[in-house]
């Protein structure tokens, strides 16, 4: 056997290999680097003035915002800012679980709302902005509104150890002035219909002075639920000025309105057997000048379990999302037609890729347009249906792919104008 | 004059009886010239009986490296190429281990020859081992040894305890943020008789370091300011007690205890950090062997039975749902290995069957979630074929899995039991090894690995996680290649390792958000991940040591969303760097002498990330240590982040910046 080194001679043959390597693999080193490329996306400073759909896609494990034109039904800003914008060891720009506000400032900055960490973003304006929601409890924060020369913000979850902070409490409707600083809340833990729960209030919507909110209202380690119930919070006033039940729903979570009328949907108990989840799931409509509630449709009549989304077109329709599975077996998240009065029979109007794919729905009343994200459509994740005038044909408008740096289309807003 | 604990590579070949048949045997006997003159030899690529008998490429912690430089078990395992080791938090945090891109679940860590694995799928917390009853840690990259039943995707982390023989020791330390360390090991008997050793480590720390909080609006830097980490207190205490006896001329039998508990508060996110969320853990593992050898057949019998038992409390809500929980978990292993230790061809099969259960109760309602158990069996078949300068070792595994779940619907006492499809799996590993010349071996290896899904990732939790009986198995194909080259002679030596592995993963397992507050496993796709590895140990006479690693990984998403497809596997750098220079023994007075070692790591960015947006940054880092030897005691201090490089593994979760550590130990006698 003949050794491939002569052991006399070794000692400075391996000093000068072991050095080599040493010196070597420290400068290749710097080179491996999977991060090495362009990550900023710190692109949305720059003020935007028309009319856009604010688009959020995530994950759930990180998120993106982009800006779309519905006019044209094209990507007008791309993954302007996103997760990765900033990060620190206690916290990256954006977490997973983002969600679009409703009303956003005068100078035309919309609200977006860091559900993780309990901040809101303000975005399409000259600079960025960002506040803090809580005092460094998890507050949850739902949705946003504007009332005179204040904001409104809903706070889903109460703080734990609560001190004598504004930004302290939770489980309320916080109010802030135009630079953030907080000026009151208006607490909701007293309506959760469950004795000792959290109200948990949802998105809801501003009628003038009035704000409007559904409410889960779920036990305190989320194992059971209450019935469903809104309430009418007095902006002025800072007091809850009515509820109302919102009979055999529950997990009520979204309202929205269109031409003043205003529907809202309700997902059942998810951790109910899926035929109870859809008994309790449903859509109702809410009528806040008599105060009635009626429950137009519930989960049993389609099928399935009634989804978040809602959009509606005045009297005339309205449009809804029936949750799919993602097994036992699979089963697509559908998109669905239905009669805010009750009278014509839902329709299927659309099918989504897969289970809980379907996360938003906004309806362009003046182009008559219905638009659906899809997360796990390879086509298009942004899906645009022309609806026409009610009685007519849908047909396919167009298919965005929005999916920037790997994320898909989840959550959609539409912000006007300045 | 009392000399501390060094292991050289000829010291582990001469225990373990086989540096004689091999080749590279006079190698192994000028460094057993080494042992005899109390030198020190470096750590490097070495393999143990097992290791060398399969075929495998492994590296080894040397008992010298874990205990002359009071190093933790994860601080060790971190310097090897091919290894990262993700902590969550600071002293004494829990502390997982991934191999060449896999995630912990995907890693075996076994207790010798019994692998510790836990129902849920929970990784071994590498904390939880008492240091000082370890004689050395094999790591096992992309296969593990064949007789653990298990080929896992990742590989295997092998804790191989010190050998029994009179002695004991001690150490105690004291540290930044409030961590101190007790440990101590005594052991009886005879080294090669009957004998036992008790290990016990009780380890505390408050984990209060200071970090830059973002005030929660991280894109605002104006109000950043310096917080305190809270709720991060630390206290565990674990032990490993053993005992062997000779029954007859022909059989040993052993018992071993590995326990712990552990009590933690949970300090969540730095976002919502918690004041009070807190956590218990208690573990017991007790293993039961008896083996046999005669007339060349080695068989041996091995009970194995594990109880886990975990107390979350957060009633106050800090962390997300109001929680107070008990999880007990349960589970059993008996198996059988026989193995022909003779001829060119030696035969070996091994037979195991084992069961688990999780249950958990909810103090808040005083309900008891339904309960799941698994049972599986594993028939592996294989043989060791050695010629004069190669070996080639095959190995064919059959597994079944049967999972099941107990439901009482409606909490009337009405049973009724959900199956997951019965699963069988194939896996196998075929390693071979060639040497080239006496001191240059080269190894190719092919393997088939598969993961079950753990028993939360089929039935959920009961909570925020739902059920996915009918998810499939992670596979991976694995293709490795090595080479091992030792230089030098006596004192004055290096070795050089160069591996590298090509891995196709299918059917990943990952937890998908499937609507608020609810999440669901699910397959999402697969994965290839490539890498490379190259480590240099260097000796320059009796006193200057110098090692250097580096690894390589090039992990890629091969998604069928086309939104994941090419990006890189979040949390895993693509390269890491490590080199070391030590003086070591330096004499400054009779019987007193000195060491000093100063270490740089660099760890390149990676990802947080599936989109591959969030980044967490390259960082370096250089730590340094010093030492004073003086009869029985030695003292010695270390220092790690020098420069206080802002470190975080997981985005959220900041780790300590610059640390130090002063440990005094004393040692007894001589031990083995």
């Amino acid at each position: 056997m003949i050794p491939v080194f002569s052991t006399a001679s070794a000692t400075p043959r391996i000093a000068t290999l072991a050095a080599s390597l040493m010196l070597l693999s420290q400068c290749v080193s710097g080179c491996v680097d999977d991060t090495l490329r362009d990550a900023s996306g710190h692109k949305g400073a720059a003020a935007v003035t028309a009319e856009r759909l604010l688009v959020v896609a995530t994950d759930y494990g990180s998120t993106s915002l982009s800006w779309v034109d519905p006019a044209t039904m094209t990507v007008s800003s791309a993954g302007f800012l996103h997760s990765g914008t900033a990060v620190s060891a206690a916290g990256a720009a954006l977490s997973g679980d983002v969600v679009p506000g409703s009303e956003g400032l005068p100078d035309g900055r919309f609200p977006v709302l860091d559900r993780s960490h309990s901040s809101v973003l303000w975005v399409g304006g000259e600079t960025i902005s960002q506040w803090p929601l809580s005092d460094g409890f998890q507050a949850n924060p739902q949705d946003v509104w504007r009332h005179g020369d204040e904001i409104a913000v809903v706070r889903s979850q109460r703080d734990p150890t609560p001190t004598d902070s504004l930004l302290s409490g939770g489980d309320d409707v916080l109010l802030l002035n135009f630079d953030g600083a907080p000026l009151a809340r208006v607490p909701l833990d007293g309506e959760a219909t469950l004795p000792g729960g959290v109200a948990f209030a949802g998105r809801g919507v501003r009628l003038g002075d009035r704000l409007w909110l559904p409410l889960a209202s779920f036990s305190k380690d989320f194992s059971a639920i209450g019935a469903g119930r809104l309430v009418e919070v007095d902006l002025t006033q800072r007091t809850v000025a009515q509820h109302l039940a919102v009979p055999t729903l529950r997990n009520c979570t979204t309202l929205q309105s269109s031409s003043g009328v205003l529907m809202g949907t309700c997902s059942g108990f998810f951790q109910e057997s899926e035929t109870q989840q859809a008994l309790h799931s449903g859509v109702f409509r809410l009528d806040p000048a008599t105060a009635e509630v009626k429950v137009v449709l519930t989960g049993d009549a389609i099928g399935g379990v009634v989804g978040f989304p809602v959009a509606v077109d005045g009297s005339r329709r309205a449009w809804i999302v029936r949750l799919g599975r993602l097994n036992n077996p699979p089963r697509p998240d559908e998109v669905w037609r239905l009669d805010p009065n009750g009278v014509d029979p839902p329709a299927l109007v659309w099918q989504g890729s897969r289970g809980f794919a379907i996360g938003g729905i906004w309806y362009d009343a003046s182009r008559r347009r219905l638009w659906v994200s899809d997360a796990g459509d390879a086509a298009g994740d942004l899906v645009v249906l022309d609806v026409g005038a009610p009685g007519s044909a849908m047909t396919l408008a167009a298919r965005l792919r929005t999916q920037l740096g790997g994320l898909p289309a989840v959550h959609l807003a539409h912000r006007p104008a300045p | 004059m009392t000399t501390w604990p060094t292991v050289s590579w000829a010291a582990s070949e001469q225990r373990d009886g086989v540096s004689r048949d091999l080749p590279g045997a006079a190698t192994a006997t000028a460094a057993r010239r080494g042992v005899t003159t109390g030198n020190v030899t470096v750590d490097g690529h070495r393999r143990s009986r097992l290791a060398r008998r399969e075929a495998a490429d492994v590296a080894v912690v040397s008992r010298r490296a874990l205990h002359q430089e009071s190093r933790d078990l994860s601080d060790a395992l971190d310097l090897l190429p091919g290894l990262h080791v993700v902590r969550v938090g600071g002293h004494g945090a829990a502390t997982h281990v991934q191999v060449r891109g896999a995630t912990a679940a995907q890693t075996l860590v076994a207790l010798g020859d019994i692998p510790l694995r836990s129902p849920t799928g929970r990784p071994v917390d590498l904390e939880a081992i008492p240091v000082l009853a370890l004689g050395s840690i094999e790591v096992w990259r992309s296969r593990g040894p064949a007789s653990l039943g298990d080929t896992p995707i990742g590989g295997v982390i092998r804790l191989r305890p010190r050998k029994t023989g009179p002695g004991a020791e001690a150490r105690a330390g004291y540290g930044s943020y409030g961590a101190t360390l007790v440990e101590a090991r005594g052991a009886w008997g005879q080294r090669h008789g009957d004998g036992g050793s008790a290990s016990a480590r009780w380890l505390t720390g408050d984990g209060d370091f200071p970090y830059l909080h973002d005030a929660g609006t991280p894109l605002d830097p104006s109000d950043d300011y310096l917080r305190r980490r809270g709720n991060n207190r630390v206290r565990r205490l674990s032990g490993l007690l053993r005992h062997r006896l000779h029954l007859g001329r022909r059989w040993r039998v052993g018992l071993t205890w590995l326990g712990g508990w552990r009590s933690q508060g949970l300090p969540g996110l730095a976002v919502a950090e918690a004041t009070r969320a807190n956590a218990e853990t208690h573990h017991h593992n007790v293993i039961l062997r008896g083996s046999n050898n005669r007339a060349g057949h080695a068989t041996e019998v091995w009970a194995h039975a594990a109880t886990e038992q975990l107390n979350v409390q957060d009633r106050l809500g800090e962390l997300g749902p109001v929680q107070a929980r008990t999880q007990d978990v349960r589970a059993g292993e008996l198996g059988v290995r026989w193995r022909l230790g003779r001829g060119a061809i030696r035969p070996r099969a091994a037979l195991a069957a084992r069961l688990g259960g999780i249950r958990t109760d909810d103090q808040l309602t005083g309900r008891a979630s339904p309960q799941a158990t698994q049972a599986a069996a594993t028939l592996s078949l294989g043989a060791d074929l050695r010629g004069e300068r190669w070996r080639v070792s095959p190995t064919v595994r059959a597994t079944g899995i049967g999972s099941r779940r107990y439901e009482d619907q409606g909490w009337v006492a009405h049973w009724t039991t959900v199956d997951a499809p019965t699963r069988a799996l194939l896996s196998g590993e075929l390693g071979g090894a060639v040497h080239l010349t006496p001191r240059w071996v080269a190894r190719v290896g092919l393997g088939l690995a598969n993961r079950a899904p753990t028993l939360v990732e089929l039935f959920g939790n009961d909570g925020t996680v739902r059920p996915a009986p009918r998810l499939r198995d992670e596979r991976a194909l694995t293709a490795t290649c090595a080479s091992e080259l030792r230089l030098g002679r006596d004192t004055r030596g290096g070795t050089l390792a160069i591996s590298g592995f090509l891995s196709d993963r299918t059917d990943l397992i990952q937890l998908v958000r499937a609507g608020p507050g609810q999440a669901i496993h699910t397959n999402v796709g697969h994965a290839t991940v490539v890498g490379a590895e190259v480590a240099t140990t260097g000796q320059w006479g009796d006193h200057l040591f110098a090692q250097a690693s580096w690894a390589v990984l090039r992990g890629r998403d091969q998604s069928a969303d086309p939104a994941y497809d090419g990006n890189a596997l979040p949390l895993r750098p693509a390269s890491r760097w490590h080199g070391a220079v030590a003086l070591r023994r330096l004499r400054v007075a009779t019987h007193v002498h000195a060491g000093l070692r100063v270490a740089t790591r660099w760890q390149a960015g990676s990802f947080a990330d599936r989109a591959n947006l969030v980044v967490i940054p390259a960082r370096a880092e250089v730590d340094a240590s010093a030492d004073l030897t003086a009869g029985h005691w030695r003292a010695s201090l270390r220092l790690d982040n020098a420069f206080d490089a802002a470190r975080f593994d997981r985005v959220g979760l900041p780790l300590p910046g610059r640390v130090w550590m002063l440990n005094l130990a004393w040692r007894m006698a001589e031990s083995s």
